[in-house]
């Protein structure tokens, strides 16, 4: 695996080779270290300095941190963890593609595309996860939660009565 | 002592002083230490509390007690899930018991009239009027209310002393002794012991609940006049809601959550209708004291399985599943870790199966 990684740094593969190792690459977390350690290397030979250093495992560690989504939780948190996500999914392709265009600009464009690809389905994965599904939307969960709100040790099952009766005219709750 | 104008007599007085003042200081200093004790619990007294609880279970039971026998006024804020609420709290207590008053200040207009379990609410805008009894519910500051056994699983300790509403406070502070709960930050008036705030935490210190009074009155004496409905002369067209009293405690469904997180109880079970299902569907609420866990379990329909695992809505995690070979579509939501969601949800059983 390290004398492909090496093999592939060096321009030594056919492109549909290529993108077969890219992908793993994509996907091995000891691949994507070796991937790394072996710009480094590069980079130090050639005087670049080691600013990279474990960035990719840093991103991920950090992106493996990220707050697991607690209940209940303020509705824009979400739209704010999406942005970080992308923001360092973002991050990750950007790193990534600034060390494959200083040691190895022939394979670029292939590896970022794959890259890239594999960042947004990482992210999207999360995303998926902990919003709101974007497909049809068959239960009303509003009815629920205000089912729920009675009970909670506040008006608040109280004031969403009208709109409970919006959402709800088949219950019959009010009478008489 | 007079003056005198001779040199000699001024030496004289400036030297007695001199000898004079610094045990004059002891003494003052003495005098002061040993009546400072009497006079601070005087003090207390005329303001109501005799001692103050030395431990954080003696405030938990103070607020406790403060919320139902204590008289107040105020206003406070309640901000969950994203949303901020502002209502006014008016409590009495007399030899029958709590009489309290509840009034929406923003969105729309909401009167609960509270006379111990028995609730009435008026809704102008839906010309409605709402009876309920308040069963298992907990109104803020009321939110220690029937806990006795708190300590079991939250860890509790005394926090700093801070201000809320202009009053000084004592912080009593819950941690969560295992996964399955989120923690607590309580303050208590010093002098009569009533929660002027109440924050549920994150162990990532998120704040996921608050409550906290801007302005409140404590023990003074509050007109009855301002219990009254302000809507109660005018009710002419108004339906009366009774929906909540008939839902409340059918047989029991038989279904059971095997393994429920440590501490939690089923505190009440409704059979209640709801829109777009075709049969009554069973809500079952779970609390520990402090966080409650609604579990809906419905006959399943079409489309019900599109949406499994955890959902986001309305600023609440739903864990959603169907069971195995059988028609039922389970629900779970609360104020408590997904983890709790998914355990409680999936060793949902039922005895009759």
């Amino acid at each position: 695996m390290k004398d492909n990684i090496s093999s592939l740094m060096d321009g030594e593969f056919h492109p549909g080779e290529a993108s077969e190792l890219i992908e793993r690459v994509g996907r091995d977390e000891e691949a994507r270290e070796t991937w790394a350690t072996y710009h480094l290397i590069g980079d130090v030979l050639r005087g670049d300095g080691g600013h990279q250093s474990g960035i990719q495992s840093r991103i991920f560690a950090k992106l493996a941190e990220e707050p697991t989504v607690l209940a209940p939780k303020p509705k824009k948190r979400g739209v704010v963890r999406a942005a970080q996500w992308s923001a360092a999914a973002a991050a990750s392709v950007a790193a990534a593609s600034v060390v494959i265009w200083m040691a190895a600009p022939d394979s670029r464009t292939s590896f970022q595309a794959t890259q890239n690809s594999t960042a947004t389905e990482l992210a999207s994965v999360r995303v998926e996860a902990v919003s709101p599904s974007s497909g049809v939307q068959p239960v009303n969960f509003n009815e629920y939660l205000l089912a729920h709100e009675e009970f909670l040790p506040s008006t608040a099952g109280f004031r969403r009565y009208a709109s409970m009766e919006t959402v709800a005219p088949a219950s019959g709750a009010a009478g008489r | 002592m007079s003056r005198t104008s001779s040199p000699a007599g001024s030496r004289f007085v400036a030297q007695g002083l001199l000898k004079v003042v610094p045990k004059l200081c002891v003494l003052a200093f003495i005098v002061v230490v040993c009546a400072m004790p009497a006079g601070q619990a005087l003090a207390q007294s005329a303001k109501g509390l005799e001692t103050r609880p030395q431990d954080a279970a003696g405030w938990l039971n103070l607020m406790s007690t403060a919320a139902t026998q204590a008289v107040y006024s105020g206003i406070y804020i309640h901000q969950y899930g994203g949303r901020m609420e502002t209502s006014r709290i008016t409590h009495i207590a007399d030899e029958s018991g709590e009489h309290e008053k509840l009034e929406t200040l923003d969105g729309p207009p909401r009167e609960i009239i509270r006379r111990n379990d028995e609730i009435i609410c008026y809704m102008p805008d839906a010309k409605v009027i709402k009876l309920d009894r308040k069963r298992a519910r907990k109104f803020f500051p009321g939110l220690l209310s029937n806990i006795s056994n708190v300590t079991e699983n939250y860890s509790a300790k005394l926090g700093e002393i801070d201000r809320v509403a202009g009053f000084d406070c004592q912080v009593v502070v819950l941690d969560p002794k295992d996964s399955y709960r989120f923690g607590h930050r309580f303050c208590a008036e010093l002098n009569s012991g009533l929660m002027l705030r109440a924050t549920m935490i994150s162990d990532r210190t998120d704040v996921l609940e608050h409550f906290v009074f801007t302005q409140v009155g404590i023990g003074s004496p509050i007109n009855r006049d301002l219990l009254k409905p302000s809507y109660a002369d005018k009710k002419t067209g108004w339906q009366t809601d009774r929906s909540a009293l008939q839902e409340a405690s059918g047989p029991d469904s038989g279904w059971y959550v095997k393994s429920l997180p440590a501490g939690f109880k089923k505190i009440v079970e409704v059979k209640r209708a709801m829109s777009g299902r075709a049969d009554p569907v069973i809500q079952q609420i779970y609390s520990d004291g402090l966080a409650s866990v609604s579990v809906f379990i419905e006959t399943s329909q079409p489309g019900d399985s599109q949406r499994l695992g955890l959902v986001q809505q309305g600023g609440y995690t739903f864990y959603v599943r169907s069971i195995e070979d059988q028609p039922f579509s389970i629900k779970v939501l609360g104020e408590v870790p997904r983890n709790s969601l998914q355990q409680i949800g999936n060793s949902l059983v039922s005895r009759q199966r």
